[in-house]
């Protein structure tokens, strides 16, 4: 555990990454300002302490990512997928495409939805998966497996990309 | 390790995270960073996507986000105050609980010296260069902390300052693509004596350092030994270090010196 006495340092160090994050989750400045300025709270309410591993970037992006996730599931925007992507269409993490991805993480069970935003919209590996979150490789797989039978189930003509 | 077929990332090319992690100092000195800065250097897509981010002036640090957690940071403190006030059994009388809380308040307040706005670590040693940039039109020069990575230009003057885990013995050395290696701190040169440094506080070493008009990379070294060590022993382990690195200080993830190290990777460029 890293502890940060000076506190502007630690904005002034990690702030980008996490306005980054947030930016790209909620693709909305202001929403991202206010996330951003969320999880500053949290740690200066933890007395200014980050996790060394795997890195306090590393540590914030998770943070972030959980936050965003909650902040998107608050805003249901549910929106018939199967009308607006024809049968067969793949989906790959770009474009239009991230949209569907955030579609279908309303849907899908909470504990699968960070494992899915870091393979198809983040591209990390298993291993950096794993990594991220402290689990297994075989953990990763496995739930990135659920993830995909959940969609499957739910989209039958909606196809992942792999 | 295994790759992600979903999309746009190429294989072997780092993710954001990555770039972030490495952006921010999380890398310094370590062998993940050389890597990435090798890779980086030598791909067509990541060296314009770093580029890319670092000018994005949307992701500059938000001074309308920080300041209201200033104002929560000295709220904490105040909270912390009393507590730790009550915790002692109301002995002291409430001009005592008043000095406590107003001792919060002064140690969370924003320092208004950059040069002494400074981290402290606990379990590591970090390194902050602190660059005084260039007045431009006639306005008052600023001073940048730098951790990680940054930029600097000929003429700027740069001061250091180390938090450590432990108390020792500071050296600081410059490494660029000369390639050559420059003693900064004792100032003095080898024949000095190494900075001691204490465990319990940042401490800004004496001295400072013109940037010369040597253009590319240096690497600006921090090295803390538990006992006082030649810095021309530590200049020696450093040269060898960068010639292992095929002269490349970007490529540099430690100098070995058995010691506790960090360093901030700087690109040097004109005036």
């Amino acid at each position: 555990m890293q502890s940060w006495d000076n506190l502007e340092q630690l904005y002034l160090r990690y702030s980008r990454s996490v306005y980054r994050r947030a930016r790209e989750l909620l693709v909305d400045d202001e929403a991202a300002r206010d996330a951003t300025q969320e999880v500053f709270m949290r740690v200066i309410r933890a007395g200014g302490k980050l996790p060394l591993e795997p890195t306090p970037t590393a540590w914030l992006h998770c943070v972030t990512t959980n936050f965003c996730l909650n902040q998107l599931r608050d805003r249901k925007r549910r929106n018939d997928l199967l009308t607006k992507y024809p049968p067969g269409r793949e989906v790959a993490p770009n474009g239009e495409a991230r949209a569907v991805l955030f579609e279908i993480l309303n849907r899908v069970p909470e504990e699968l939805q960070d494992i899915a935003v870091y393979f198809f919209l983040d591209e990390l590996t298993y291993d950096e998966i794993g990594r991220l979150l402290g689990v297994s490789r075989r953990t990763v797989s496995n739930r990135l497996a659920a993830f995909r039978g959940t969609v499957d189930s739910l989209f039958p003509n909606l196809r992942l990309a792999q | 390790m295994t790759s992600n077929a979903a999309g746009r990332r190429k294989e072997g090319c780092p993710s954001d995270l990555d770039l972030d992690e490495m952006a921010s100092g999380d890398l310094a000195g370590l062998a993940r960073e050389a890597e990435l800065r090798r890779h980086i250097d030598s791909c067509a897509i990541c060296g314009p996507r770093l580029t890319a981010r670092q000018a994005d002036p949307a992701l500059a640090p938000d001074p309308l986000v920080f300041r209201p957690l200033l104002s929560s940071l000295a709220a904490t403190a105040r909270v912390r105050a009393r507590r730790r006030w009550m915790g002692l059994g109301g002995a002291f009388g409430s001009a005592a609980v008043a000095g406590l809380v107003l001792w919060g308040h002064r140690a969370s307040a924003p320092d208004e010296s950059a040069v002494d706005r400074v981290d402290r670590t606990k379990g590591a040693l970090a390194l902050t260069v602190h660059v005084k940039r260039a007045a431009a039109n006639g306005r008052t020069p600023t001073v940048e902390a730098v951790n990680g990575e940054g930029a600097l230009r000929a003429g700027e003057e740069m001061r250091f300052t180390v938090a450590a885990s432990r108390p020792g013995f500071a050296v600081v050395l410059g490494l660029d693509g000369t390639p050559s290696v420059t003693i900064y701190v004792p100032a003095a040169g080898a024949t000095a004596r190494p900075t001691p440094v204490e465990a319990t506080r940042p401490v800004t070493l004496p001295g400072s350092v013109i940037a010369d008009e040597t253009s590319g990379f240096e690497r600006i070294v921090a090295v803390v030994c538990p006992t006082e060590t030649s810095p021309d022993s530590l200049r020696e382990e450093a040269r060898a270090a960068l010639a292992r690195a095929g002269g490349r200080p970007e490529a540099v993830a430690s100098l070995g010196t058995g010691c506790v190290e960090s360093s901030v990777l700087l690109r040097k460029t004109a005036p």
